[in-house]
């Protein structure tokens, strides 16, 4: 970050090439666009170059690219919902899935793609951060500013609702069958 | 007896948990059913939610950054559509395309097919064809074929005459 607050590019090269697939994998599943995702990722690195000047290095470099990644995902939700804009459920799983996979892991995918994707918007947050930005709680604290409670509370409640909807989709199949 | 908080399930299944809290809720795991069964289905979802893995093979990103970087323009990327999506849009393009161009023909074509000749008197063979008495010379039931023969004969002619 210093050599990157000196102006030199090739240190947010290396920057972008350590953490993009962490960064596009929260974005991707925080906004379940891949464009939209993409968007973010440029956006987030393109802000960590412009403000490496004013990073202070008191705490782990991720939590603070994460916290500008969350920063950008919440505003661009918010913009979406503004302009009445809702994310078209079935991009949710369009860009985990693929023609290549087996049939069975695909519809589970998108089973598991619509469970996330009908959870509220602070709890899929604080879910996407701890499971697969691998975050303590703590960490998530500092990325969101919201209080210990507050992401517990979150937490515990998508995992409930993620058991209900996962279990009620698994007795859909059931019944189909 | 003070059951496991949720939380500390769920820490536990991601194997967030510190090491010494987490040794307590493994002794209480052991004896309280309850408490267990909590325990797996928060480790079934932990589980499920594994599945879901990203593909980044083939992105560069730092492409795209430099080249917004030096332009100024946001690069878009290409949609990541399946094969499948794209077959379906093709279709619906073709489809929407198809009924754009009935609906544009419907309001602009206009009614330009000829009309047949109307047929002069002229000739007997184009009269016998107009008035289709090639259906009345042919040898019916009822005998049109026969009075028409009768009437139409000189022997008979002469009789008719006054």
């Amino acid at each position: 970050m210093r050599q990157l607050a000196s102006g030199q590019r090739d240190a947010l090269a290396l920057l972008v090439q350590r953490h993009q697939d962490k960064v596009r994998g929260l974005a991707c599943r925080f906004l379940g666009r891949w464009d939209g995702a993409e968007d973010v990722c440029q956006d987030a690195f393109l802000r960590v170059y412009e403000t490496a000047a004013q990073y202070q290095p008191n705490g782990q470099f991720t939590t603070w690219l994460y916290r500008v990644v969350a920063n950008l995902c919440w505003d661009r939700r918010k913009r979406a919902r503004r302009e009445a804009q809702a994310l078209p459920n079935g991009s949710w799983a369009g860009w985990a899935t693929n023609d290549e996979m087996p049939v069975e892991r695909r519809e589970r995918l998108e089973r598991i793609c619509r469970a996330v994707a009908a959870l509220p918007e602070r709890q899929r947050l604080v879910l996407v951060l701890s499971r697969y930005g691998n975050l303590t709680r703590a960490e998530i604290v500092a990325v969101t500013g919201w209080s210990l409670p507050a992401v517990e509370s979150c937490l515990v409640r998508a995992y409930r609702r993620l058991r209900e909807l996962l279990s009620d989709e698994e007795d859909g199949c059931g019944g189909r069958d | 007896m003070k059951h496991v908080r949720e939380i500390d399930l769920i820490e536990l299944s991601t194997g967030e948990l510190p090491e010494a809290h987490g040794a307590d809720v493994r002794a209480h795991l052991r004896t309280c059913p309850k408490c267990r069964r909590r325990y797996e289905s928060c480790n079934g979802v932990h589980e499920a939610l594994s599945d879901w893995a990203s593909d980044t093979a083939g992105w560069n990103l730092w492409a795209d950054i430099r080249e917004r970087m030096v332009t100024g323009r946001r690069v878009v990327v290409a949609s990541h559509w399946t094969s499948r999506q794209r077959v379906w849009r093709a279709a619906a393009a073709a489809a929407i395309a198809v009924g754009l161009g009935h609906g544009a023909g419907r309001l602009t074509w206009r009614h330009t097919a000829p009309t047949p000749p109307i047929p002069t008197m002229g000739s007997e063979q184009q009269v016998r064809e107009v008035l289709s008495l090639g259906v009345i010379e042919s040898p019916s039931p009822t005998g049109l074929f026969a009075a028409y023969v009768h009437m139409t004969t000189d022997e008979n002619r002469a009789e008719d005459q006054p």
